[in-house]
């Protein structure tokens, strides 16, 4: 019995090892053939592939390939550039005229019309399940101008039209018209780069590139994009070539991927700003505060948790250098950047004073509300910050959860102190929603939860938006946010956030802060 | 028999109505989809809309009739997300975690079993005490930790397996091993000690008085009493991770039934809970059942008056 009982131990073991072939069965360059596709892993998948439903860049990412938009934003300062669009104009009172690409086909072989292009906008614009119709609130009508043009009109004079239109897809509407949009998710046709192989949403989505398209010729045949949710896994599979650019690498693992000769990484940042939110309304009862007297009704208390924070230890300890200190909401890669603001230095001896004058000589005690599951490190970051309140006096407690309990609770103005990030579009609808006095009739202040109020910055924007000229209307924007920005303290900068990816030597790649894509078509071999 | 398995097919209906109820009524309390589906930047009206859209500004009790409504019509609605019907959207994914689940319990049961008679047989010596080991080892590794150590040596150091997503059976090889791993231990455990019972008592001496092969004792007569407990802990493994590997399939970017429950219970996308919930309890149902009628199989004494 014990030789039989040795054999069946050996055969049991030797069975663990039958099942271990080699992976290294093909050599092809990736991109090349379909069994051997360029492999992009990100941090989430489309839920959808129609691609006006979801608001989201894990969506938007995937559909980009597919769905060429009429505009796209430069990828550092977020400028709208000529796409499907070749050129706009103002033809009068709150009217553009937009040139259309000719020679533009969707990938049925239909060729793109002025008309597809047109309903696009409206379809955008109306769609009662359309996510992204927000971008187009401004827009009143939009119809073709002869076979090459669109007019748009917009109810109010809105001189940043081509930047929302860099997220309007052209769709097949005589299509969808006529079976429905259900085969936008199922076998979506657009006019971009890549045509739909096949997909499984928020897991794979199979493309090739498509013959027929309009623009330079990528230079990958074959892509998989694929949704692997966990860091370490995705980190895995770039260091062991099973993919070849991995988006969101933590920066504790930067040193890993460095040295395994193998990858590289890309961390761009300058335009998704975190910052401190801090309830600007409430007197007695602030919900995250002990007893509910709110200290941050007082600028001085704002401006002392600017100065007690050392936003250069978060960027060395938490980013390994991975994130720029903030000087202001609009970032450094943006056109309204305003390079004459520089930021309060850490300084915990003049915080301790500003609360010590605020008639908070022994602190406070607070909650600090932070999602741990949407920025980067964003709950690292809230326990950090909770160190540094605590040695000038303010006492955190720090609550850091999912981002599907924290977003809902934000929204509805449960906390007195929080954690968030801003990724801008522009300033003008950036203050519109952030920082605008509340309005809700009007659509004012629809994400200012702190209820920060400055009638006379308001009337600054205001100005801002009826001016077309980019040289006259830049310094006006950045004369309301100073006051936001350093008279108010109307919120704390914490870091802009970089973009990060890792990618295989053999690619080149460089991560776009401005929407924070990534896209295939735009890589090349190296 | 039949009498007893439809009782119990119709308990199983109840049972469902009943968990489909109570996770309706938690969905419902625990926040508003809207919030989360629609961005910050949505205005009111925008907002007010997309809620008529999806039939979320119909007081709760009216949105429960639908639904229960909709259910007796075979349809549990569409995603908030995808317009897809939520039903086909989770089957989709059930059979991926049914393959990752069989493959698990294949691996656990072509270890675990070997590996409890093993024990049983030489309590005390060497090889025992070395599987035992494994045993500790498998009940007290999380999950998590196993599953990337696996992925480091096999994906990164070794290279021989991909470390994650699907494609062929190699894709499966990790996963399995890493939800088998816990499961081997549990059914070397309870098969050691039930077959070590098992052997102490008269009938095996008797067999063995008999001049029966020693193999034929313990496979044939001991081990068939031993593993009742087996077939219990394995039905109840078995549904529980069905519902139970998000973990294993989020390492592992699988896209099974659980990660796209937890998304969607994330989004509050509640046509796909519910969905989820429905299958998963029918399920579980199935199994416990499957389960009772294998006592029968080998126990004859086991009745279903």
């Amino acid at each position: 019995m014990n030789r039989t009982g040795l054999r069946f131990l050996i055969a049991v073991v030797l069975s663990a090892f039958v099942i271990a072939p080699q992976t290294a069965s093909s050599q092809a360059r990736p991109g090349d053939s379909a069994s051997s596709p360029l492999v992009i892993a990100y941090n989430g998948g489309a839920v959808t592939l129609d691609p006006i439903m979801r608001a989201e860049n894990t969506s938007f990412a995937w559909q980009r390939h597919i769905f060429d938009t009429l505009t796209i934003q430069d990828g550092k300062s977020g400028k709208p550039l000529p796409h499907i669009v070749t050129s706009w104009k103002i033809v009068g009172q709150n009217r553009w005229r937009f040139e259309l690409r000719k020679g533009v086909r969707f990938q049925n072989g239909r060729p793109m019309t002025a008309q597809d292009v047109a309903d696009s906008i409206v379809d955008t614009a109306t769609n009662p399940k359309a996510q992204i119709r927000y971008y187009l609130t401004s827009v009143a009508s939009a119809a073709t101008d002869g076979p090459n043009a669109v007019i748009v009109t917009t109810n109010s004079p809105n001189p940043l039209l081509p930047l929302d239109l860099a997220n309007v897809p052209v769709m097949p509407e005589l299509e969808i018209k006529r079976d429905g949009r259900g085969f936008m998710d199922t076998h979506p046709i657009g006019t971009g780069p890549y045509e739909f192989v096949s997909w499984l949403a928020q897991d794979h989505l199979d493309l090739h590139v498509w013959s027929g398209y309009w623009g330079p010729k990528p230079a990958f045949s074959y892509v998989k994009l694929e949704n692997i949710p966990n860091g370490a896994t995705r980190l895995a599979a770039l260091l062991s070539g099973q993919v070849q650019v991995a988006e969101k690498i933590d920066p504790q693992d930067f040193d890993r991927v460095k040295h395994s000769g193998s990858a590289y990484i890309t961390a761009v940042g300058g335009v998704r700003i975190i910052y401190l939110a801090m309830d600007d309304w409430r007197k007695n009862d602030t919900p995250g505060v002990p007893g509910g007297k709110n200290p941050f009704l007082d600028p001085r208390v704002r401006e002392a948790v600017y100065k007690a924070i050392d936003v250069n230890a978060l960027k060395e300890k938490i980013f390994n250098g991975a994130a720029v200190p903030a000087t202001q909401w609009t970032g450094i890669q943006l056109e309204s950047y305003d390079p004459s603001l520089k930021r309060f230095p850490y300084d915990p001896a003049a915080a301790k004073k500003l609360l010590a004058d605020a008639g908070y000589p022994n602190g406070f005690t607070v909650r600090l509300d932070a999602p741990n599951d949407r920025y980067l490190d964003d709950s690292l970051v809230a326990q950090a910050i909770a160190g540094m309140l605590g040695s000038v006096g303010i006492t955190v407690q720090v609550n850091a959860v999912t981002k599907a309990v924290f977003f809902p609770n934000m929204d509805k103005g449960d906390f007195s102190m929080y954690l968030a990030g801003w990724g801008p579009n522009d300033p003008i609808s950036n203050w519109s929603a952030v920082f605008h006095c509340k309005d809700a009739a009007h659509g004012y202040g629809v994400t200012n939860r702190e209820h920060y109020c400055n009638p006379k910055a308001d009337e600054i924007i205001a100005r801002a938006a009826s001016i077309f000229d980019p040289t006259f209307r830049i310094p006006t924007e950045r004369e309301a946010y100073r006051l936001a920005d350093r008279r108010d303290f109307a919120y704390v900068p914490l870091y802009w956030e970089d973009v990060i990816a890792g990618v295989n030597n053999h690619i080149n790649w460089e991560s776009r802060p401005a929407d924070e894509l990534i896209l295939a078509w735009m890589m090349t071999r190296r | 028999m039949a009498q007893y398995v439809v009782t119990r097919l119709l308990q199983a209906v109840l049972a469902i109505w009943a968990v489909v109820t109570v996770v309706f009524v938690l969905l419902h309390v625990t926040g508003d989809p809207i919030s989360v589906l629609a961005p910050e930047t949505m205005n009111q009206q925008q907002r007010a809309q997309l809620a008529h859209a999806l039939g979320l500004d119909l007081p709760p009790t009216t949105q429960y009739v639908h639904f229960l409504g909709d259910v007796l019509h075979g349809n549990v609605g569409v995603s908030f997300y995808t317009n897809q019907p939520a039903m086909q959207l989770v089957l989709q994914r059930l059979y991926i975690t049914v393959e990752l689940v069989v493959a698990a319990m294949l691996v656990a049961l072509v270890f675990g079993v070997p590996f409890g008679i093993l024990s049983a047989l030489h309590p005390g010596r060497g090889i025992d005490r070395a599987l035992r080991f494994i045993s500790v080892l498998g009940s007290s590794i999380p999950t998590f930790f196993l599953g990337i150590l696996l992925i480091l040596i096999f994906s990164v150091e070794i290279a021989i397996l991909p470390s994650s997503g699907l494609g062929d059976w190699r894709n499966f090889v990790l996963p399995a091993f890493t939800l088998a791993f816990y499961r081997i231990a549990l059914f070397t455990r309870l098969i050691r000690s039930s077959l070590i019972g098992e052997l102490s008592q008269d009938y095996v001496r008797t067999a063995r008085a008999k001049g029966l092969p020693s193999l034929v004792v313990t496979i044939k007569h001991a081990l068939r009493n031993a593993l009742l407990p087996f077939v219990t802990a394995f039905g109840l493994q078995f549904g529980q991770l069905l519902g139970g590997a998000v973990i294993t399939e989020t390492i592992f970017a699988i896209p099974g039934i659980n990660r796209l429950a937890l998304d969607a219970i994330m989004r509050l996308d509640y046509p796909i809970v519910i969905a989820y919930v429905i299958v998963i309890a029918t399920l579980f149902t199935l199994i416990n059942l499957a389960v009772d009628l294998t006592y029968g199989a080998l126990d004859p004494r086991v009745t279903y008056d």
